[in-house]
């Protein structure tokens, strides 16, 4: 069974009156619990595939299917973590995190219970009524993230989530998605990340789909089977980032 | 004192000020009652008018505003139409609404007091509108891409995305344009409260009647009077409602201030603010909110079971329908109103004096040029001092905020008797200045914000190269606030044409003084011959000069100010 198909898309726009593809016949399948990581030098149309995969942007040709049905409008199942965050500067972290949930129409008792779940599990207990420009950068992707999780999406969209985080704690929240990931409490069942580093991508996915420059096609996919916790120091490990370099480079 | 903790020390001094101030409103007073002359013992009854008034107005255009700007912003097709649109309704001055005021509202009433209220109102409202809706728009197309996704990809519609994402990021730039507005308003106060279409003329009790009225008898004594009240209202709104409104409107920004730059303040206003009026405030606007929500709770109820009932779809088609039925009803019924007055306007010959136009549009534009030049001589400087000196800031900030705050509408029969009397230049010097007036404050408090927006790295940075004075204003000062010098030129002319029509046409002492211009040539057709063609002609040249001009000369400096002057963090 797959629960989200990417059938052969493009997609191009018109600026200045020129026909811009910037993805070509892209197609690849995400497994239910599977970790999908997609890679591709900049400005190849990463973002623009997630968008469409959430239902934020349509594909010029082709379709993507979520559990055999064509994504339409924006889709439900899915949500979004940004890499500026997206948060709203004037909302707390709970109202923040409740955001979704109010769009859903549930009931404000219930919004808080379900928001404090999942600001728990991200470790932000204590901060529901601070506002985000009081938090470290961190803090506020733990915030997108409880925010994404709260509306109990199966598939969780990553848009190079710890790209604007520094190196350490860029480190430990990828631990902690990997937790949350595997954790059997949560509805969450795969996850697609975006990503332009190499060894993250090898580091958490199962899958890594390397795709060209713009036009980008899918060059190559490739199955990650080391076993987890895994360790950037090994052979097998810097054998399979060499051989994702060689494709890009 | 140095055993007393400063901030003791503060509240004592304070608390002495308030006291001193009280004795001294005493005395006032007293005086005041024994010897204010009887015309002027209606004025807080004239005050109260020109408020209800302007905040009638107010209301309308914030109403006005946030639907206008949203819809401008948020679809395509509404923006290549109420654009344009909002660009000449903002450079239509308030006289050339007059005709629509008297025609319409006045008549309608058939010249009762509320159609005069309401005319009046409008013409209110024409000189706050635009630059709030303007504001509304800016700020709805300038959410950060991410954010826009991120509400979207929740399936965040309607009136929540409204409630959460538009309306909160729209704040700050509405919060600021009110005052703007507000300011705006009180400046033409005195031309909207007496409306005059040649022969007739309908005249409201306000502040600003009253002001004109002493102008027209040439009582000085009371237009320091009216003036006095229309000061002591602007400043008592600033810091009830303006003050603590923009403090608590910053929360509604995306940047987080640079880490030790907090806005200067004074610090004595700032301790009576904290002593008195931001506690009650506060706690005045929590209650009321509280209450608001009791009454919200219900009726937020009633809407979701409304909205979860097997009609809605079918209630939201027909709501949906009768309000569009109702806009086009009012859209045609306004097109065949406006059509009938043209055409009843060009079944009059052209008036001889249209010829005067062109030539008068020149000697306009001649004296707004020389206003521009004053005005750049001293605020660049002023700006460069105040931005760059936080001693100098602290000290003049709250002076030249006052002094913004004076609607030099009102002082312009006092600056015609000192200038025609005392001054060479005559009625030019004084329209030149008025329009100095009208134009000033928006570049000056423009040039200070960009002063200060250039980046204390880069100043530190071309300083440590150890340059002359001279090149570090001429390499990083100057080139750093060229485009708040851009924008703050574009709202200046905007003030300078508006300020113009009533600057070179005054009445004083029963005479009526002029300087030739459009600004006269409008004034005389509106208040003299009450010729409407003549009216529409002077305004069409005048909107084509100014719209022109934003075209060909502010359109391309901002194009190029945002692209090579523009600091990127």
């Amino acid at each position: 069974m797959v629960l989200l198909e990417v059938k052969d898309i493009s997609r191009s726009f018109t600026e200045d009156s020129k026909r811009i593809t910037i993805i070509e016949k892209v197609g690849f399948g995400v497994s239910p619990e599977e970790f999908v990581c997609v890679i591709g030098p900049s400005g190849c149309g990463k973002s623009t595939l997630l968008r469409m995969i959430a239902g934020l942007d349509k594909p010029t040709t082709g379709e993507i299917l979520y559990r055999d049905d064509p994504i339409k409008e924006i889709n439900l199942h899915t949500a979004i973590v940004f890499q500026s965050f997206a948060l709203l500067p004037w909302l707390t972290v709970m109202q923040n995190v409740c955001l979704g949930l109010e769009a859903r129409g549930i009931s404000p008792k219930e919004r808080i219970k379900r928001a404090e779940i999942y600001i728990d599990k991200v470790g932000l207990e204590g901060f529901e009524e601070a506002y985000p420009r009081e938090l470290s950068g961190g803090m506020k992707q733990r915030v997108g993230l409880a925010r994404a999780l709260a509306v109990e999406p199966e598939l969780l969209l990553m848009d190079e989530p710890f790209s604007a985080l520094d190196a350490l704690t860029a480190e430990n929240l990828r631990e902690e998605v990997i937790d949350l990931w595997q954790d059997e409490s949560l509805q969450l069942s795969a996850i697609v990340m975006v990503t332009h580093s190499i060894e993250e991508a090898v580091y958490l996915a199962d899958r890594v789909v390397v795709m060209s420059s713009r036009p980008s096609k899918v060059i190559s996919d490739v199955p990650i089977e080391l076993p987890r916790p895994r360790n950037r120091r090994e052979t097998a490990f810097n054998n399979i980032t060499d051989e994702i370099y060689s494709l890009i480079v | 004192m140095g055993f007393i903790p400063s901030k003791v020390e503060g509240r004592i001094k304070t608390g002495l000020a308030i006291a001193a101030a009280l004795i001294l409103l005493l005395f006032a007073t007293r005086y005041a009652l024994t010897h204010i002359p009887d015309e002027a013992r209606k004025l807080p009854y004239f005050a109260f008018c020109s408020f209800s008034r302007m905040l009638a107005a107010y209301i309308l255009s914030l109403t006005f505003a946030l639907t206008y700007g949203y819809a401008a912003a948020t679809r395509k097709w509404a923006e290549k139409v109420l654009l344009p649109a909002l660009d000449i309704l903002q450079s239509v001055p308030v006289l050339g609404f007059f005709p629509v005021a008297v025609g319409f509202f006045i008549l309608l009433f058939r010249g009762e007091r509320v159609g005069i209220e309401l005319a009046s109102v409008f013409l209110i409202f024409t000189s706050q509108a635009w630059n709030m809706a303007f504001g509304v728009y800016e700020s709805t197309t300038t959410i950060p891409k991410d954010i826009l996704r991120a509400t979207a990809s929740y399936g965040t519609r309607g009136w929540l995305k409204f409630k959460r994402l538009y309306f909160p990021a729209s704040l700050p730039k509405l919060v600021y344009n009110s005052m703007m507005s507000w300011a705006g308003g009180w400046y033409f106060l005195m031309a909207c409260e007496i409306i005059a279409l040649g022969a007739r003329r309908f005249t409201l009790p306000g502040l600003g009647s009253f002001l004109l009225d002493s102008s027209d008898k040439g009582r000085v004594d009371l237009i320091f009077l009216g003036l006095a009240v229309l000061i002591l209202i602007i400043v008592a709104l600033d810091a009830l409602f303006w003050g603590p409104l923009t403090s608590w409107a910053k929360k509604f920004t995306y940047q987080m201030a640079p880490a030790g730059q907090t806005t200067p303040q004074s610090v004595w206003l700032s301790q009576i603010k904290d002593m008195f009026i931001l506690f009650r405030f506060n706690r005045g606007w929590v209650a009321l909110l509280r209450l608001a929500g009791i009454v919200n709770q219900p009726i937020k109820n009633l809407i979701r079971r409304v909205e979860n009932s097997r009609a809605w779809p079918r209630i939201k088609r027909a709501l949906r329908g009768i309000s569009l039925a109702i806009l086009a009803a009012g859209a045609l019924y306004g097109t065949y109103w406006a059509l009938q007055g043209l055409m009843r306007l060009f079944s009059h010959p052209i008036p001889s004096e249209a010829k005067a136009i062109p030539l008068s549009i020149l000697a306009s534009f001649l004296r707004l040029a020389m206003a521009y030049i004053l005005c750049l001589a001293w605020t660049v400087p002023t700006a460069v001092l105040i931005g760059e000196n936080e001693r100098v800031s602290r000290f003049l900030m709250p002076l030249i905020q006052v002094t913004a705050s004076i609607p030099a509408t009102a002082l312009f029969p006092l600056i015609v008797v000192v200038v025609v009397h005392h001054l060479w230049g005559g009625m030019n010097l004084a329209s030149i200045l008025l329009i100095l007036t009208g134009m000033q404050w928006y570049v000056l408090f423009n040039l200070i914000a960009g002063v200060r927006a250039i980046p204390a790295d880069l100043k530190e940075a071309v300083r440590s190269f150890g340059v002359s004075r001279w090149s570090y204003l001429r390499r990083v000062l100057l080139p750093g606030i060229f485009p708040s010098l851009i924008t703050g030129s574009i709202t200046g002319w905007g003030g300078g044409w508006n300020a113009l029509i009533v600057s070179e046409y005054l009445r004083f002492q029963g005479k009526t003084r002029t300087a030739f211009g459009i600004g006269m040539l409008l004034d005389k057709a509106t208040y003299e011959t009450g010729n409407s063609l003549m009216i529409l002609l002077c305004l069409v040249g005048m909107i084509m000069v100014i719209v022109l001009m934003n075209q060909l000369l502010w359109r391309k400096l901002y194009a190029k100010a945002s692209t090579k002057y523009i600091i990127e963090l």
